[in-house]
């Protein structure tokens, strides 16, 4: 131990810590560079009457990936029983060994699952298509829950508005473009796991657990996950609505915005403006739309 | 011909706007907010998070849950990851505590 800088007895410390466990979820007799990971140990932890340094250092090893496991596990329940927990639990430790964990919270933990997941079919079982899906409706609801809430249009500022204009969207509003009904499954997985925790009396997620079967077709799916009063909502939406709502967000003119919303529309000229009255009230029912942020700095 | 129908339907953007807006800041006639009673009205589905509902392995500790624009980092779990959750947004601009 002597002679060691702390930093560099932080770093040993963290990449044993950091080390994935082995199947039975112990400590690795050897790490990566093929060192004896009680040698390791032994440089900067000192043994006790009960326990080895190679042991104190262990828990800590275990403690790291439970920890991790278990905080992906919460934020995506869904997904671990569209996979089976086995399956999710490598996927999991997989992706973690690319992605861990760099911020200060655990939070956002999950933030590139989706994409890795894109990068790593191999991982998403028969369903992946689904499982994609599921990990995206499970991922918006964490935006949707945490982000924060900007100030909807005032009737002032939408007196004002014109074909140029801009618009921002809400900070919470997530907006998706699905090739399942995910929401759907989402709700279900959810009571699932909900009625599992209850009758089980306790959190159902350590215990093993088969892929759930699901009678889920293939039908693509326009959806909208956001927040009101603390409580998070779904809503179906058309996929003009989609387009319109992603080409505004996208920064796009209001009169811009219309007309990419009705990019290949089935919706006829002659229906569409009642159709984007009724869009549009209901959006600003639910202040989906402000100030565009860029207005706001200037 | 495109041009009349461009301005109908910016239009028809603006009058609902203007509707919706109008319902969002009226009085709530229920216990409910205007904005959940819109929602309700909108075709939304609940989907099964509140913040008061929230189970969490920190017990009651994740309050700014859902508040959106909160600042983390406060260790209100000591060592159980107490800000996961609660964002770390920052969307009012302050910063993160300067961590790895």
């Amino acid at each position: 131990m002597s002679g060691m800088s702390l930093e560099t007895m932080q770093r040993r410390m963290l990449a044993a810590v950091m080390q994935p466990l082995t199947p039975e979820d112990t400590m690795r007799e050897r790490n990566e560079a093929g060192e004896r990971m009680a040698d390791v140990a032994a440089e900067f932890v000192a043994p006790n009457d009960r326990l080895t340094a190679f042991e104190r250092l262990e828990i800590y090893n275990r403690q790291y990936w439970f920890r991790l496991l278990g905080a992906l596990g919460e934020d995506f329940p869904a997904l671990r029983r569209v996979l089976g927990s086995r399956r999710f639990d490598a996927l999991a430790v997989a992706y973690l060994k690319e992605h861990p964990s760099r911020s200060f919270t655990l939070r956002n933990l999950g933030r590139e699952l989706v994409g890795w997941m894109r990068k790593h079919p191999e991982y998403l079982g028969r369903r992946k298509r689904l499982a994609l899906d599921v990990a995206r409706v499970e991922w918006a609801c964490v935006e949707a829950f945490d982000n924060g809430e900007l100030a909807p249009l005032t009737a002032e500022e939408i007196g004002d508005l014109h074909g140029g204009s801009r618009l921002g969207l809400q900070a919470h509003l997530q907006l998706l473009e699905l090739d399942f009904p995910a929401d759907d499954v989402v709700l279900e997985l959810h009571q699932r796991e909900r009625k599992g925790a209850s009758e089980g009396g306790a959190r159902p997620e350590m215990g093993e657990m088969k892929p759930e079967a699901l009678d889920v077709e293939r039908r693509r799916t326009w959806l909208a996950v956001h927040r009101a009063d603390g409580s998070l909502y779904y809503r179906r939406i058309t996929k003009e609505e989609y387009q319109t709502l992603t080409a505004l967000g996208r920064g796009l003119g209001l009169g811009e915005a219309l007309g990419a919303g009705f990019r290949r529309s089935r919706i006829g000229p002659a229906e569409r403006p009642a159709a984007l009255q009724e869009w549009f009230a209901h959006w600003a029912g639910l202040s989906w739309l402000t100030k565009p942020e860029i207005e706001e700095r200037a | 011909m495109k041009k009349q129908l461009n301005a109908l339907m910016l239009s028809a953007a603006l009058a609902g706007l203007a509707v919706g807006t109008h319902v969002a800041q009226a009085q709530p006639v229920t216990q409910d907010s205007a904005k959940v009673t819109t929602a309700k009205g909108a075709g939304v589905r609940y989907a099964g998070y509140s913040m008061d509902k929230e189970k969490h392995a920190c017990k009651g500790q994740n309050s700014c849950k859902g508040n959106g624009g909160c600042k983390s980092g406060d260790n209100g779990c000591a060592g159980k990851n107490s800000c996961k959750g609660k964002g770390g947004c920052a969307t009012d601009g302050s910063k993160p505590p300067k961590a790895a």
